[in-house]
Parts: structure tokens; C-alpha cells; sequence
């Protein structure tokens, strides 16, 4: 008998917490966060204040609760270009249902919910089947959806906005959930922000905690090798869009109930915005990578400095040229702090 | 225009129409539109106004801020929005209104942004007077129960119709209007007192 002890497997040995941390996809948005907070809290006298902080959480969330099943798509390696303006097609079919109706606009919110989530099941179900790139099919869907919320609004509203349903049954429950604000402490907050945390919860429990999390990964690692494997990839591409469906439908249902009536020409342009919270958040644009409180914090990094730079007052004809050279430096800091944790690793 | 046929032009272009060979055009001008709202904000005794974009490159809406600074006694800031997102407009004009509560009248260049600036002033506080160009049933509405100030209207269904009329009387009776110079519809300064006969129209859509 031999008295050395067998050395432990390699696979099991425990990493210090601070290794952990560094080796997580937010980190690196995290720091971009914070140097963006703290950029804007010196320049912009009223960006610290609390009413200040409630408008930025406010156009956070309204950008993050898209972000969400945005990033946990890419992280399965697809796109998805119409999930700007199904927000709007969300809002418009709600709105429409209950004015044509006369409804309760709870039918409106239940009808909507159900169309929207074939949108989203409409275009993984194209994607799965035909195997087109998600960026030529969800392109096509955004353009259908662009073409059909003008169309049907302008047939059955005769104008480019819907009318008004503030004054219909079921309203202010509805806008109770959806558009609300909640006062904490004499500081104003949106609904939409809890929408948002209770989404990111949901989604990283989905991505860390679950069988299917894991489907998401290997999908968007790679989705022959899944195949391979056993995992059930198009069952997983479909869901994930159905995802991004789920939440369109949550912000669509905001913005009917939050302005009471809808511009039919609204959300063209925000995928990107989404994909780009996504991609600041520490998702990679090639899939496999990322994480949902990663886009969080990409949607946190987009509405600082979108609103931060108002307040700072800076000089309007070059708001998007101080966005975009923000929005750079927050990113090249990400990728110097992962490269950074990744070197100690 | 070769082939004999008689044309009226519509809306913007003024400049253009009379080099094309038009009979007529009917429209607006932008800046004096701004200037009319410029008037009304001295008359109203405002001193630091703020001009929503929702377009960034949008010739007309440069005109309106424009024409709003050239008459202003106070001071005039202009405010770029993304316009496809109500949401984004609504927390950055508010962070504005939080950012310079000095600013006591905000203009909107569209209807929908009167709503959403209103939006706006109840997250951020302060008594900012809203006014706005354009209007619809609900901007009527506003003018009506006191949360909008005023709102500039163009007359955009007159346009349509007038261009049909003229063109009938042109046949009929060889009528021309304007002297060769463009026929405006607007600005027309609409405030709570027209508001209730005008809201009326604006849902029957001619207003």
C-alpha cells in the first residue's frame, strides 16, 4: 500500500470566488457601467439626483426588457431584426382588438398576446425549416411587420394612430400592470423597471439553472455538434424567439397603456438598439457567449448615456456623435477588463 | 405640364413650384409657422423655450426652430429625440426639464409629441407651458382641458381640398390664385378656445 494520496480531479477544484467573478461575461460591462455612471455624475448636475437616476432607470428598462430575450437569442447564435417593431404590431393589435370590439381591453391584451407570440413562433419556425440566415428572415418579417402596422391602422383607424382606448373598460387595471408608477421613498419609479429585474431573473435562472439554459449554449456554440449530442435545437431556436415574442408583447402592452394611443410607424430602428445592449452586455455577436444580466447592464450603459448626455447639456447637433463615442469607450473598457480577468485566469 | 395639363402643387415646396410651371401651390411655410409660434410664446410671456426634433435632418423641423428663435424674445434650445420610440422622447425631454428647470416652454414639432411632452413635465414637475404644431383630436383635447398652451395648425386637409377646388375652377371659370405666389394655409394659432368646435373635426378627420 502506498500512502500518497490520489491528487484531486482537476475539473473539481474549487476556483476562489474572485476568479469566478472575473471569469463571468458581465464583468466587464459592469466597469464600463460604473465609469459611465460616474462620468456622467460629475459632468450633469442633475443626473444623481433621484428624480434624475428614475428618468435614466426608466429608459433602461424600457430598452432592457427587450435586451433580455435579445441577448439570451444571440447567446443561440441567431438574430432577430423585427423585434423592434413587433413591440409596436404588439400595442396596435391590443388596441384595435378592444376599440373594434368595444372589449374589455383585456380581450385586446389577451388577443395580442397570443398573435404576437405567432410572430415570434412564425419566425423561428421559417428559420428552423428553411435553414435562411435569421438575419434574411427576421429582415423580412421586420419589413412585413413595418408594412402591416401602417396598413391595417390606416384601414381601420383611417389614420396613422390608433384612437384612443383610455376611456374603455379594463383600462386602468391594464395600465396598472403595464404603465404604472410606484412611489419609493417620494421618488417616482416606472413599472417597467420591476418588468425588467423580474425578466433578467427569469432568463438567467433559464440560462444557469435549467436543462434548456444549457440547450441555448450549445445551440449557440454550435449547432451541428448539439445536434449531435441529443440536444433539441430547433425546439430551442423556436423558443427563443417565442422569448423575444414574450417580451415584445410585455413592452408593446407598456406603450399602449403608458400613451393610450399608438403611432403606427413607432419602433423602426430599436432592434438595434437591443442587440446593441446585448452585444456592450458581454454577448457575442457569433453566439455561444453572454449572459442576461450582461444585457441588463448593456441597457443600463445605453439609457446613462443616452439621457446623461442631456443632462450634461452638452450641445444638441452632436448628441449621436457623443452617444456613439460613449457608447465606443464603454466597450473598449469591457474588452479591456475581460482581457484583463482572462490574463489572471 | 407639356401635354397641357393643368397642375396645383401641395404642401411643401414653394420654392420649386413656380420654376416647375405650377398654377398654384398651396401649403405652409415652416419658418413662418415657427415665427407665428415665436409671437405667441412672447405673448405668453416666456422666457427660455425648448424645440423638440423627432427628426434628425429633417429640413422642415430646422425651419420651424428656426423660424421660433427669429421671433422669440427669449432663448431658444433645440432638443433632438428618437421619434420612433415615444418612450425614449418622454424620458429625455424630462430629463431635460430636470436638467435646466429654467425651461418654461417646451414646442413639439408633431401632435404625438404634444401627449408625451405632457408626459414628460408630470416626471419631471415644473410648470413648462406645452405647445405644439399640428393638430389631432387629442392635442384638441389637451388645448381643452389645460395641459397643452397652444397649437399651430397648418391646415393639411385644406391643402387636399383646396388643390381639387382650384383645379375645378380653373377649368371652369380660368381662376388663379396667389398672383404667382404660394396660397398658406397656415399658421393658424389655435388655443382653448377654439378647441372644443375644433376637436369635433379633428375626430371626422378634416382638421
Amino acid at each position: 500500500m502506498t500512502a500518497t494520496a490520489p491528487s484531486a480531479d482537476e475539473r473539481l477544484t474549487r476556483t476562489s470566488p474572485l476568479r469566478r467573478l472575473l471569469g463571468r461575461p458581465e464583468l466587464g460591462s459592469v466597469v464600463g457601467a460604473l465609469a459611465v455612471f460616474l462620468f456622467f455624475a460629475l459632468v450633469a448636475d442633475g443626473f444623481v439626483r433621484a428624480a434624475g437616476l428614475s428618468t435614466v432607470l426608466y429608459a433602461a428598462s424600457t430598452i432592457g426588457i427587450m435586451a433580455v430575450p435579445v441577448a439570451l437569442l444571440m447567446i443561440g447564435g441567431e438574430f432577430d431584426l423585427s423585434a423592434g417593431v413587433m413591440v409596436t404590431s404588439s400595442a396596435l393589435i391590443s388596441s384595435m382588438v378592444s376599440y373594434q370590439l368595444t372589449a374589455n381591453v383585456w380581450v385586446g391584451v389577451g388577443v395580442s398576446l397570443l398573435a404576437t407570440l405567432a410572430l415570434g413562433f412564425f419566425n423561428g419556425y421559417v428559420l428552423t425549416r428553411t435553414g435562411l440566415p435569421s438575419f434574411i428572415i427576421t429582415l423580412g418579417t421586420f419589413l412585413m411587420l413595418t408594412g402591416l402596422n401602417l396598413g391595417f391602422t390606416k384601414l381601420i383607424s383611417g389614420t396613422v394612430s390608433t384612437k384612443t382606448i383610455a376611456d374603455m373598460e379594463g383600462f386602468s387595471s391594464a395600465k396598472a400592470l403595464f404603465a404604472s408608477v410606484l412611489t419609493v421613498g417620494g421618488v417616482d419609479f416606472k413599472v417597467t423597471i420591476l418588468w425588467w429585474l423580474g425578466l433578467v431573473a427569469l432568463a438567467s435562472w433559464i440560462l444557469l439553472r435549467t436543462r434548456a439554459g444549457n440547450w441555448i449554449f450549445a445551440v449557440g456554440g454550435g449547432k451541428e455538434a448539439a445536434r449531435a449530442v441529443g440536444v433539441p435545437v430547433d425546439a430551442t431556436r423556436i423558443g427563443l424567439y417565442t422569448g423575444v415574442a414574450l417580451a415584445a408583447w410585455i413592452a408593446g402592452q407598456h406603450l399602449l397603456f403608458s400613451f393610450d394611443a399608438v403611432q403606427s410607424g413607432e419602433g423602426v430602428g430599436k432592434e438595434l438598439t437591443y442587440i446593441i445592449a446585448a452585444v456592450i452586455g458581454g454577448c457575442l455577436i457569433t453566439g455561444g457567449y453572454g449572459s442576461a444580466i450582461g444585457s441588463a447592464v448593456g441597457a443600463l450603459i445605453f439609457g446613462m448615456t443616452d439621457k446623461g448626455i442631456v443632462f450634461a447639456e452638452w450641445n444638441p447637433d452632436w448628441f449621436k456623435f457623443f452617444l456613439g463615442a460613449m457608447l465606443l469607450l464603454a466597450t473598449l473598457l469591457n474588452a479591456w477588463v475581460r482581457k484583463r480577468a482572462e490574463a489572471t485566469t | 405640364m407639356k401635354a397641357g395639363i393643368p397642375v396645383v402643387t401641395v404642401n411643401s415646396g414653394s420654392e420649386e413650384s413656380r420654376a416647375f410651371g405650377a398654377l398654384t401651390h398651396i401649403g405652409q411655410d415652416e419658418t413662418i409657422a415657427g415665427e407665428a409660434v415665436g409671437d405667441e410664446l412672447n405673448g405668453r410671456g416666456r422666457k427660455k423655450a425648448l424645440c423638440v426634433l423627432h427628426e434628425q435632418g429633417n429640413v422642415g423641423h430646422e425651419q420651424r426652430c428656426a423660424g421660433v428663435r427669429k421671433t422669440f424674445d427669449g432663448t431658444v434650445q433645440n432638443l433632438y429625440v428618437e421619434g420612433t420610440d415615444m418612450s425614449a422622447v418622454q424620458s429625455s425631454v424630462g430629463a431635460k426639464l430636470q436638467a435646466d428647470p429654467s425651461v418654461d416652454a417646451v414646442v413639439t414639432l408633431g401632435a404625438p409629441y404634444a401627449d408625451t411632452a405632457v408626459k414628460a413635465r408630470e416626471d419631471a414637475g415644473g410648470e413648462a407651458e406645452i405647445a405644439t404644431f399640428d393638430l389631432n383630436a387629442k392635442v384638441a383635447a389637451g388645448l381643452e382641458d389645460g395641459t397643452l398652451g397652444f397649437a399651430v395648425d397648418q391646415q393639411p386637409y385644406l391643402q387636399g381640398y383646396e388643390a381639387v377646388d382650384l383645379l375645378w375652377l380653373y377649368r371652369y371659370n380660368a381662376d388663379t390664385l396667389g398672383g404667382g405666389r404660394p396660397v398658406l394655409t397656415g399658421p393658424q394659432i389655435i388655443t382653448r378656445d377654439q378647441a372644443a368646435e375644433l376637436k369635433g373635426y379633428a375626430e371626422r378627420g378634416t382638421r
